[in-house]
């Protein structure tokens, strides 16, 4: 591996550049569906729906930078939708045949088409008999999209069962989830059983954060350095591969388990439930996270011994960076209201860094968004504590600060600690973007982050900056971003959501 | 070779070639006027004005006062131009004819100055310097005009010159009145640049502004060039406050409107707050690039480079490798970086070879930060990465 961290920042900027419309709405189930299909080497997806939703699903939310350039679609029109669309499903599902000849086709039904749903599978089956390609449909589980209640209990989740240290992994996204249909679709239509290998694992290339396919490579070598093999990425392989992922003894998974625990009802594959990187910060928390991983094959002891080692090398190897922090005093501002236990535990222990203050920044109309009750609210600043005290740190704690106190605050320490960009006018060379976005997890990457954060501070501390009179304040670049239509936009969409959320 | 230190012989002929109405005639073998009509031309296909002298075997044994001639009288013939240049090349000086003599008894009717410029005498800076302090030796001492100025430093084959120099018209605004622009202007009004009362020397250029002063007595200021919103500004208030005058424009309102536009990616400039990226290029823009990209966009550069100095003793290969950057900013030399690390090349310094620039869309000034800013986010949506999926 590199000993700096530009694959990772690769990761970070190239596949998720463009986030903000998921302030004013989420893509469709289809979109899950599309991604996990157009992940697949050799396969071809077909919607089966209306030419437009043809046209748009070819953009892939979750991969935005890549689109599905061979996406298919039979576009239905008025008269299909009423007398059935299986002429237009069959001519789309041949000409995809002939003219890329894929290993599986998978048809991926439109909202028009999950209202009369009848003519899919009744096609495929007579075209399976006649063509080596695989033929998958994809059913949908529900209506349109996911439970809208998961992305609040998936937050309140992660702030009830942090438990001083780390999180539990309790939650699960519910039925609707379009990534979740496709993958079940492979589970039950195209795997088929195999002799299991030992010390071998399926990785799920899906939902691992932003920059998440070089944390995935990363793991990979992690996994390599304790003779873990990886069977497969899947969904990001070959149909053949594919076929045979039942090989693996484990599946590594995100949040979407109902797929995995198909996989283990249908083939006997056990899962481990990794959530997301949040659980696992730090090189301590990347040593739990393999120690898991090989306790779930069978292989707990030999690992340990292993992770040890190399977590005991690594923080050898950051003691000079530690001892360098200590020169200089810190705060840690974050409107990140559910990752500050873990930020604290990480700034303290895996850094070595003396926080000062730590300043929350909880903005009511997120907490509204995010379903988080006054009840959770309290529960998280008793985490917040909590973190202190188990990390040891004498920081003190500042609520819903203003700005002039986080002015205050930033007067009174070297640097500042933030999310992704301050939003109270700190001047640049004061301010060190916070690591929560690119977080390795493998050693050897958390290893390099934290020097590549001291050389930022040295950077930052030496005269070309410190001399800088004029640093600009970033805020004030975007101090009129506080466009009406912006935030109507914004708010309506917060609204409608919240209210399917609640099913009112 | 990725760096763009060169030799005296580029710098003697950017400077001799930027003369919009000179012919360029290279007294040396024909690689050197291969190499640098290459790179100046690539925006400027109409614009060719130079030709060779093709020194030969013969003329290394028998001395090259023949060719010299010949190439001459067709220069004479052959071009319309208010002054012919005869730089010399490494050969030429290896073989030490008398070009004065040669030229004076060529006889021809043009106004014709040497530079003698042998790769092998210096760097790229030291050329462009030698010939700008040639053009002031045949200035024409002249009054100064009031708020007028003279901008030192500004080539016609750097990339965007077009575009900025409009760019930077439009930030001094109507009080300030551009005397000339050295070299990248007509011959007459390089003559009449101390009719300026101020020369705006850009970084790397001071020696040529000592210089003028100690000849006319024309003050100078150093400046830094106009990327970014701050950098717009100091350049402004250097100049106005040179001039000791007021400015009856608010650049505010200049900002806002930049402000205003930038606002339609606010998400994707947020986002470059962090990003680590390598600076690469001329003294004159880039310690001024490395400010805007750190000081107003966040960007943490983690490898500088300034071509006019920094090359000595430095293994940028191995600084690049082992930073972070995931953008390059540079010449089109830069690209082998940004092949090899698969990682975006904002071009903006000389050569650019790979790309062109006729059009209006300006680095340089208030305007400039939001083509800056959209190229940067262009680069990064476009870029080539993980195309056959994203995991695995």
């Amino acid at each position: 591996m590199d000993d700096n961290l530009r694959e990772y920042y690769k990761a970070l900027y190239f596949t998720d550049f463009n986030s903000s419309p998921h302030d004013y709405g989420y893509s469709g189930k289809l979109s899950g569906a599309m991604y996990a299909i157009g992940e697949i080497k050799d396969a071809v997806p077909i919607i089966h729906g209306s030419a437009g939703c043809g046209f748009h699903y070819k953009y892939v939310c979750r991969r935005g930078y890549l689109p599905a350039y061979n996406a298919q679609c039979t576009e239905l029109e008025e008269e299909d939708i009423i007398f059935g669309g299986e002429e237009k499903l069959r001519a789309a599902i041949i000409k995809t045949v002939e003219k890329y000849s894929p290993s599986m086709i998978a048809v991926i039904p439109a909202t028009s088409v999950d209202m009369t749903y009848a003519e899919v599978d009744s096609v495929i089956k007579s075209l399976s008999n006649t063509m080596s390609c695989k033929i998958i449909a994809v059913n949908s589980e529900k209506f349109s999209h996911v439970d809208k209640r998961n992305r609040g209990r998936a937050i309140e989740d992660s702030i009830k069962n942090w438990d001083g240290s780390c999180r539990k992994n309790t939650f699960e996204f519910s039925k609707g989830c379009g990534f979740s249909e496709a993958m079940t679709a492979i589970v039950e239509n195209l795997m088929t059983g195999q002799e299991p290998r030992e010390k071998s694992v399926n990785i799920c290339g899906f939902a691992w954060g932003a920059g998440g396919s070089a944390i995935v490579d990363g793991m990979a070598r992690e996994l390599k350095a304790l003779d873990i093999e990886v069977n497969a990425f899947i969904p990001n392989c070959t149909t053949q591969e594919l076929i045979t992922a039942p090989r693996a003894a484990l599946n590594i998974v995100t949040r979407r388990i109902p797929w995995a625990r198909r996989m283990k009802e249908l083939y006997g594959t056990e899962y481990f439930q990794a959530g997301t990187f949040e659980n696992y910060r730090g090189i301590s928390g990347i040593e739990r996270l393999y120690l898991e991983i090989s306790l779930a094959l069978g292989i707990g002891k030999p690992a340990s011994q292993s992770l040890v080692n190399r977590k005991n090398q690594i923080y050898r190897e950051l003691g000079e960076v530690r001892e360098y922090f200590d020169k200089f005093t810190f705060a840690l501002v974050s409107s990140d209201y559910r990752g500050l236990p873990y930020y604290i535990e990480e700034y303290e222990r895996e850094y070595g860094i003396r926080l000062k203050y730590v300043c929350v920044r909880m903005k009511e109309e997120d907490m509204v968004f995010d379903g988080i009750s006054k009840e959770t609210k309290e529960l998280l600043m008793k985490n917040i504590r909590l973190a202190l005290l188990n990390s040891g740190s004498k920081a003190q704690l500042l609520q819903e600060t203003t700005e002039e106190e986080l002015l205050a605050v930033s007067g009174a320490v070297d640097f500042v600690l933030g999310d992704q960009i301050p939003d109270f006018p700190v001047h640049a060379h004061k301010f060190l973007r916070g690591t929560g976005k690119v977080i390795p997890m493998d050693m050897a990457g958390y290893g390099n982050m934290i020097k590549g954060f001291a050389s930022i501070i040295r950077k930052k501390s030496g005269p070309d900056w410190q001399n800088r009179d004029e640093a600009f304040c970033l805020p004030e670049y975007y101090s009129g971003v506080e466009n009406l239509n912006l935030k109507g936009s914004r708010k309506m969409w917060e609204e409608l959501w919240l209210q399917r959320r609640y099913g009112t | 070779m990725s760096l763009c230190k060169s030799c005296k012989l580029f710098g003697a002929y950017r400077a001799a070639v930027s003369i919009t109405d000179s012919a360029v005639l290279i007294h040396s073998t024909i690689g050197c006027n291969w190499g640098t009509s290459t790179f100046h031309n690539t925006s400027k296909l109409m614009d060719i004005r130079q030709c060779s002298s093709v020194i030969y075997e013969e003329d290394i044994v028998y001395g090259g006062r023949r060719t010299l001639e010949k190439a001459l009288r067709e220069v004479c013939d052959n071009y319309d131009s208010s002054v012919v240049f005869v730089l010399t090349g490494c050969v030429a000086e290896i073989m030490e004819d008398d070009i004065e003599g040669i030229i004076r008894d060529t006889n021809c009717n043009k106004d014709i100055k040497i530079i003698k410029s042998a790769g092998f005498k210096g760097d790229m800076l030291s050329g462009m310097e030698d010939a700008m302090r040639l053009l002031a030796d045949n200035m024409k001492p002249a009054a100064p005009k009031k708020n007028s100025i003279n901008l030192i430093g500004l080539f016609s084959d750097d990339f965007k010159i077009d575009a900025d120099l409009k760019a930077v018209r439009k930030l001094l605004g109507r009080q300030i009145q551009i005397n000339c622009v050295m070299p990248y202007d007509s011959y007459e009004k390089i003559q009449e640049a101390p009719g300026a009362c101020l020369n705006v020397v850009f970084s790397g250029f001071e020696p040529v502004g000592a210089y003028m002063q100690e000849r006319f007595g024309t003050p100078y200021i150093v400046a830094e060039y106009p990327y970014g919103i701050g950098n717009s500004k100091k350049f402004c208030k250097a100049i106005y406050d040179a001039l000791n005058i007021k400015s009856h424009f608010s650049l505010d309102a200049l900002e806002r409107i930049t402000l205003e536009r930038l606002e339609h990616a606010f998400d994707y400039v947020k986002k470059f707050y962090g990003m680590p990226a390598a600076v690469v290029g001329d003294g004159v823009r880039a310690a001024s690039l490395k400010a805007f990209l750190e000081s107003e966009l966040g960007l943490n550069v983690e490898v500088f480079l300034n071509s006019f100095h920094d090359t000595k003793n430095r293994d940028f290969d191995k600084e690049i490798e082992l930073s972070n950057s995931i953008m390059i900013f540079g010449s089109s030399f830069e690209r082998g970086w940004a092949d090899r690390y698969n990682i975006p090349l904002i071009r903006y310094t000389y050569p650019v070879f790979d790309s062109i620039s006729i059009g209006n869309k300006n680095y340089a000034g208030f305007s400039g930060v939001i083509n800056l800013v959209e190229d940067m986010v262009n680069s990064i949506m476009t870029m080539e990465y993980r195309r056959s999926g994203m995991y695995g």
